[in-house]
């Protein structure tokens, strides 16, 4: 198991240089200048050009590149020129609303996802089962930006019951607080990942549930429950698991327009801005940072698949 | 059945408990719960609200500014928040487009304009308890001329001095009569801040590192993509006469201990937003929402002329450096379609052919009206025949940031298409365009739009500096001529020339008309100044 995960943390490294150069590459080769931006349309092109000097950015691309890496190698990721912090403060600044954000949507796909899908598959031709298809397919086929609209317009204009936008740290405000500003948001992200993960695990379910030993229990009498909790479930879990990891890499790097409808100051937000305004640093970080978490999950769900099938030996 | 029904009301209150719970934290979040709790405490050393009267407001703008150093940078947001509210100039601009005395008493100049001396008032605090005197002044009026390109250009070589620790003079070369509607309508301000500030500037980017100012509120905390809060400056000493304020000139008390400024590029998040009482105000309302709010005494509608849509030719280089090439161009343009397309109704928008606004009755002269607006095919052809057009590629540069914009570039590609002039639309982000705007051998016109200025010559486009790049030496000569003259009289003349003689001859730029931006306000809030934007001094925000 240790060296399971000794070697997949190695396996990090290339991935990060890649990323890496690629992210780097791809922002300096995009027409824009995070001097002009910076200084705005009115300002002189010896402006400019006196910022673009003291920024670097004359230098040579990978006399740039050099310098970043060598940066990081020393624990500094650079940078923003626009908001003047240092990068681990920007990124923990924003990465805080974002991972709330995912959890929470992550746990309200999974209360509607795992029971809607196992009484699917249970139920699988009848009533039930059509009408949470139906569900399901309009969930997926409704953009989350629109649900949130929606939402917004019933919950907060209308009904006055949750607030519109905006976003309260845990820390400053509460948890209920907290949670209170986050719940439209984290339904209309939810309910989209919740569609998809009924789906996978209605047909994984099924599949378990025509398999041979799930048979011989019913014909030994095991209550149907059990088979289903015990036997069936368990054996069924490992293709959910993977969509619940893809959901959270998901819901942690694309809230972008979530976060956008609802005012929250996550980390697709901060891309999204930092893109708009050339921030290279910001983007170039943020970028290493998204694909360390996505390695990083994805190691989880790995070990996760040991835990539920004994039979997937990590060594 | 039965196990179905119970999974699926467990389910159901499962999810509704995690809403309703966290819903319910509080009893209501409607209009105000959600915001007083946390700015009574944070606002404690502020002067106490009365009862009926809130401690903060909440004013929703379209995008974060890149800074607030707003002597460096131009951009309409950063001065909405720090222009008057944090920072004051010797001179400010009247609701009239007029320069109006601010942080100096009085003024004296000597019979040809060459020698301004400025008396400031004394007394006059810093947020850092520093008191102001004539080396911040000078340190900050120097600066600005560095960085702004229109006091760079009309000031030349000359700075300002200290006469005394209360007084400071600058004497030029060349007469600027004008020198008071520049600092006041310059698209950077002339903010005066402490010198000690200006020398512990950002050394690689020039910029301030604290927004220290002389305003009625104080520069508090900036939570990126969240907001910018501006709170009380208990120092502050207003001057004027109590309940005359006119623009950002007068009497100014900042009876709202806090103000935030909350970041909300979403335009329907922004709405939603003071349907809720999330938000007090809200910036840059979209058009198509003017009729929700229309005629309901819930709210205030603002739907003040604010700019001026027009396209920006490149005269260095390439196809439009021809001026007969520009003529034929803006023969064929319907400026009403233009405009309709961009803003969508009259309402929002007017036809009028001068540079200057018609508000500004002094300067408004209707010269050169008949090349505006034309429409004739046949002039066209004549103008393209005479220009030798050969179907080479007209290279419209707009940035899609802008819906507008990139609305009216749009309907602009089908006229001029139909007029026989081939025509590619260049899309591209802000950021981009603003990169090829600087190139001669990128684009040959671009849509832009600019602001109110209270002298013809500080429209940017006028300029040999800002791309477009003026090389008319005629036109050069009469913007010199007029930023030199020594007679008002003399300088309307010069200006309704130089009008005449650019629509009729040298047309640097197609104008298509001025536009308004909408904003709403709640129906609580009182006494808000508007111009241009919200000024958050003097206003109140009912419970």
């Amino acid at each position: 198991m240790k060296k399971y995960v000794v070697k997949r943390v190695l396996s990090l490294i290339p991935v990060l240089i890649i990323v890496s150069v690629v992210i780097f590459c791809l922002i300096h080769l995009t027409p824009g200048d995070p001097a002009r931006t910076m200084l705005g349309d009115q300002a002189s092109e010896i402006e400019v050009e006196n910022l673009r000097e003291s920024m670097g950015l004359n230098d040579p691309i990978v006399v740039q590149y050099v310098h970043w890496v060598g940066g990081i190698f020393h624990g500094d990721f650079g940078t923003s020129i626009f908001m003047d912090e240092p990068m681990y403060k920007i990124i923990l600044d924003h990465i805080g609303p974002t991972i709330s954000l995912t959890i929470y949507a992550l746990l309200i796909s999974l209360i509607i996802a795992m029971p809607c899908g196992i009484i699917a598959a249970r139920k699988r031709g009848k009533s039930q089962d059509q009408v949470i298809s139906v569900f399901s397919m309009v969930g997926i086929s409704v953009p989350s930006f629109l649900l949130g609209m929606l939402l917004i317009i019933l919950f907060s204009v209308r009904m006055k019951i949750l607030p519109s936008a905006g976003y309260k740290a845990i820390v400053d405000n509460g948890f209920l607080k907290h949670i209170e500003y986050l719940t439209l948001p984290a339904i209309s992200l939810g309910l989209m990942q919740a569609a998809l993960i009924t789906r996978m695990t209605r047909s994984s379910v099924l599949e378990v549930l025509g398999s041979d030993y799930i048979k011989m229990a019913k014909a030994k009498g095991v209550k149907d429950k059990v088979i289903l909790i015990k036997h069936a479930l368990r054996n069924a879990l490992l293709p959910i698991i993977t969509v619940i990891g893809q959901s959270f890499i998901a819901l942690l790097s694309g809230a972008t327009v979530v976060e956008t409808v609802f005012n929250i100051p996550g980390i697709g937000q901060l891309v999204v801005n930092s893109v708009l305004r050339r921030d290279y640093e910001v983007i170039q970080a943020v970028v290493l940072v998204i694909a360390l978490g996505n390695v990083v999950v994805n190691l989880i769900v790995d070990l996760l698949y040991g835990l539920a099938d004994p039979r997937i030996s990590l060594e | 059945m039965k196990k179905f029904n119970k999974l699926a009301t467990l389910f159901l209150s499962a999810l509704l408990s995690v809403t309703m719970i966290s819903g319910c934290g509080n009893k209501s979040v409607s209009p105000d719960s959600s915001k007083d709790s946390t700015a009574k405490e944070e606002s404690s050393s502020a002067a106490a609200p009365t009862e009926d009267i809130k401690s903060e407001m909440h004013i929703a703008i379209n995008a974060a500014p890149a800074t607030l150093d707003i002597i460096k940078t131009g951009g309409d947001v950063g001065r909405t928040i720090a222009d008057g509210n944090i920072f004051e100039g010797i001179v400010n601009m009247k609701s009239d487009y007029t320069a109006g005395l601010e942080l100096a008493e009085s003024y004296e100049v000597n019979e040809d304009y060459t020698e301004w001396t400025y008396k400031l008032r004394q007394g006059v605090m810093f947020h850092n308890g520093q008191e102001m005197k004539a080396d911040d002044v000078v340190a900050s009026m120097n600066r600005w001329i560095e960085c702004c390109s229109n006091a760079s250009q009309m000031i030349g070589n000359s700075r300002f001095e200290k006469v005394d620790d209360y007084t400071v003079k600058i004497s030029m070369e060349e007469s600027l009569m004008y020198l008071n509607e520049l600092m006041a309508t310059a698209g950077q301000m002339p903010a005066i801040v402490p010198a000690s500030t200006i020398a512990d500037a950002d050394p690689e980017t020039g910029l301030l590192k604290e927004y220290i100012g002389t305003g009625p509120y104080k520069f508090d905390e900036w939570q990126q993509d969240q907001y910018i809060k501006i709170v009380k400056f208990d120092d502050y000493t207003p001057y004027g006469t109590p309940g005359e304020c006119d623009a950002r000139v007068g009497y100014k008390e900042a009876k709202t201990p806090d103000v935030y400024f909350d970041i909300v590029p979403d335009d329907a998040t922004r709405v939603a937003g003071i349907q809720t009482g999330e938000y007090d105000f809200i910036y840059k309302l979209p058009l198509d929402n003017y009729s929700m709010f229309e005629n309901n005494s819930d709210y205030t509608l603002f739907n003040d002329m604010n700019g001026s849509l027009g396209m920006i030719y490149n005269k260095k280089q390439g196809i439009s450096a021809d001026s007969v090439f520009r003529q034929a161009v803006n023969a064929a343009l319907d400026m009403d379609a233009i405009m309709q397309s961009a803003y969508t109704d009259p309402t929002f928008y007017r036809l009028d052919s001068c540079y200057m606004y018609q508000e500004q009755l002094e300067w408004y002269t209707e010269a050169g009206k008949e090349y505006y607006n034309v429409k004739d095919m046949n002039r066209v052809k004549e103008l393209l025949d005479e220009a030798g057009y050969n179907g080479e590629t007209f290279t419209l540069l707009v940035s899609s940031d802008y819906q507008e914009f990139y609305n009216a570039a749009v309907v602009v590609e089908n006229q001029l298409e139909k007029a026989g002039i081939d025509v590619t639309l260049l899309v591209c982000d802000w950021a981009t365009f603003l990169s090829y705007r600087s190139d001669p051998t990128a684009f040959d016109g671009f849509i832009t739009s600019w602001s109110p200025v209270a002298l013809p010559t500080l429209m940017n486009w006028m300029t040999e500096s800002y791309p477009g790049w003026v090389v008319d030496t005629k036109l050069i000569d009469m913007e010199k001529e007029l930023n030199t003259s020594t007679s008002k009289e003399d300088s309307l003349t010069n200006w309704e020339e130089m009008q005449e003689y650019c629509w009729s001859t040298s047309l640097p730029i197609s104008k298509f008309g001025d536009f308004s931006m909408c904003c709403v306000s709640s129906s609580k809030i009182n006494n808000m100044i508007y111009h241009f934007g919200p000024f958050a001094w003097n206003a109140t925000v009912s419970k």
